[in-house]
């Protein structure tokens, strides 16, 4: 009698894992019997129904989060070690190099097939060239907010680009910019500039060319503090995602923010970032001051291994034992280094001067008049002047509203 | 050397991902990296959304497996193909996944029934008796059926299937990637292949599903959870 065949050995026939000889035994005996030609049968049957699978279309921002994630390794590690010139450069060129394709590298300028190309690069470079920063920031008024913080700056640097940045008015010497670029960062601002073109939202952020036309020296200054703001975006990291894209409001969102950021230190996608994951960052760094005491303490858990727990503990208050439950949960229970990290905060805050801007003044007195501010069209014309100028219209409408 | 290392290492030669990973190992080279996360992130995505059951931590773990290779880039050293070296720390991956997400699942207070699927195991295993009314399937409770029975396969019966399947890999590559034995790989796909015949065959023949109206008189059990995993 024949050894009966087993499930194994057919499944390896249907697999081709047989060698030859079994193989051609095994042909012969299916050849003769029909319950085993029936089992085979049965096995393939199923095995083909696994096409029906349904098949999962990757997010379209996975490989752009990823490359992020790889590019803050790198930066991080840079910021680790005392690296030559190339190497500082290499997060950005890597950046660049991962953000767009081969076929895009090469002289951008001699890549424009046409003059009206040619002429939209040229006109808005250097609003182009800071494409990715800019589209951070919401308003003129928002970053003169954020340059008065001048340890922004200190506590993140963000370079674009070399140093240099784009010469304004001579079209021979933006030519020049642009081909002295590395060749990853000319492909970087092509594919930014294939982004400015396609954006929807273009006019808002054309109406921050008062910042990029303004005089030399608060260009300087203003193009480095929008640097800096979308490189702190880049340092805030978290595992979170899910959390961030929550149907939540406001001011809850900007607890469970800050609760990441202090808590866990990790950074939030940028490309899943909504506005109002920007403007609760924003506001957390009004509302911290960064100082030299405090900006290296709120993002490095190196530095808080270090710190006397005792005695930063005397400094928590009720609501920041508060605040540390709201990113915890049994996975991530509170550790003895996320007290350290908020007791540290907490002490920071308490020690910050409070800042008040007149403008934000001028609106509380319109909103005590009786004005609904949301319901003020006005206001979005005059948030994008500077602030000397939306300070002086603000004054006429409260007078005007005073008067009535 | 082993005869098994040598085809592999003949693979290795031939296969044009693994040049690219060496160019990512020796010039840091971005666009090379870029390629094969564009090669690789469906396929990964494809496995790996049916080993942890949600797309969402699918593609965290994708992420995670090209973040490993990126960190891995410098020890890079090709014994196969680039498949098996990428599916090999994918699997790593996972498995750390669910480890933890079972230990997270102790704390909870009861196993709940999974609401994504549609068709429950019970339904499909009670149905295949006769015991439950029938009706006829269309494409897209064929597909649900087809999920929920490579779902209710063990872990690693899921995984070993997967890469046979989707990936094309040999039964060594497999046990090169999941760290096992030929012989073990050969069980596990005979067993996982065996038990998906059981479960889908009956609507093979039929072509007909359990009702799910009648739902109600079945119900997901940790018992035969845990059953069906061991």
């Amino acid at each position: 009698m024949k050894k009966p065949i087993d499930d194994e050995t057919l499944v390896s026939f249907l697999d081709g894992e047989l060698t030859q000889t079994e193989r051609e035994s095994l042909e012969q005996q299916i050849a003769g019997d029909q319950h085993l030609q029936q089992r085979i049968q049965g096995l393939q049957q199923t095995w083909e129904m696994l096409v029906d699978l349904p098949q999962e279309t990757p997010n379209p921002d996975l490989t752009r989060s990823t490359i992020e994630l790889v590019t803050l390794e790198l930066e991080q590690n840079r910021q680790g070690s005392r690296s030559s010139f190339l190497k500082l450069k290499r997060p950005l060129l890597m950046f660049a190099a991962l953000c767009v394709g081969a076929g895009l590298l090469g002289a951008v300028a001699s890549r424009y097939g046409n003059a009206f190309r040619n002429n939209l690069l040229e006109e808005n470079l250097a609003f182009i060239a800071d494409y990715d920063s800019l589209k951070q920031i919401d308003d003129n008024a928002w970053i003169e907010e954020l340059m008065k913080i001048e340890n922004l700056k200190v506590a993140f640097p963000g370079k674009r680009f070399g140093e240099e940045l784009v010469p304004l008015t001579n079209s021979a010497e933006k030519q020049a910019w642009i081909e002295n670029l590395e060749p990853v960062e000319q492909g970087l601002l092509k594919e930014q500039f294939e982004r400015f073109v396609a954006d929807q939202d273009k006019s808002k952020l054309l109406a921050l060319e008062l910042i990029v036309d303004s005089d030399p020296e608060k260009r300087t200054s203003a193009v480095a503090t929008v640097r800096s703001f979308a490189a702190l975006l880049n340092n805030f990291s978290t595992h979170f995602p899910d959390l961030l894209n929550a149907e939540t409001d406001l001011a809850k969102r900007r607890k469970q923010i800050e609760a990441i950021v202090l808590l866990r230190m990790r950074a939030i996608y940028p490309t899943l970032m909504s506005e109002t994951d920007r403007i609760a960052i924003f506001e957390w760094v009004l509302t911290n001051s960064i100082s030299p005491t405090n900006q290296e303490d709120l993002l490095n858990p190196d530095v808080i291994e270090d710190w006397r727990l005792e005695e930063l503990l005397k400094s928590m208050s009720e609501d920041s034992n508060k605040l540390l439950q709201v990113g915890a949960d049994e996975q991530n229970p509170v550790t003895d280094e996320d007290r350290y990290t908020i007791a540290t905060w907490v002490k920071a805050v308490l020690n910050a001067e409070p800042e008040t801007s007149p403008t934000d003044e001028l609106l509380s007195k319109l909103e005590a008049l009786g004005k609904d501010l949301t319901q003020m069209n006005e206001l979005q014309r005059i948030e994008l002047l500077p602030e000397e100028r939306a300070r002086k219209e603000l004054e006429r409408l409260v007078e005007e509203e005073a008067s009535k | 050397m082993p005869d098994h290392k040598q085809k592999g290492l003949t693979a290795a030669k031939s296969d044009p991902d693994v040049e690219l990973m060496l160019r990512v190992r020796d010039e840091d080279d971005a666009m090379s990296f870029k390629a094969l996360m564009d090669s690789y992130q469906p396929r990964l995505l494809r496995v790996l959304r049916h080993i942890v059951g949600s797309e969402g931590t699918a593609e965290d773990l994708v992420q995670d497996v090209f973040l490993r290779v990126w960190r891995a880039r410098k020890n890079y050293a090709p014994q196969a193909k680039f498949a098996t070296w990428v599916f090999h720390i994918a699997h790593n991956v996972a498995s750390n996944s669910l480890r933890d997400k079972k230990r997270k699942k102790e704390y909870q207070l009861s196993n709940e029934k999974d609401d994504s699927a549609e068709l429950s195991l019970d339904q499909m295993a009670m149905a295949s008796t006769g015991a439950m009314p029938v009706r006829k399937l269309d494409k897209k409770e064929r597909a649900e059926m087809v999920r929920v029975a490579v779902e209710a396969l063990n872990d690693r019966q899921r995984m070993a299937l997967l890469l046979c399947k989707f990936e094309g890999l040999s039964y060594q590559e497999i046990a090169d990637t999941m760290e096992l034995s030929v012989q073990a790989v050969k069980s596990l796909l005979s067993r996982a292949r065996v038990n998906l015949k059981n479960l889908l065959q009956p609507y093979v023949q039929s072509g007909v599903l359990p009702n799910s109206e009648d739902e109600d008189s079945v119900t997901r059990t940790p018992a035969s959870n845990q059953e069906q995993n061991s």
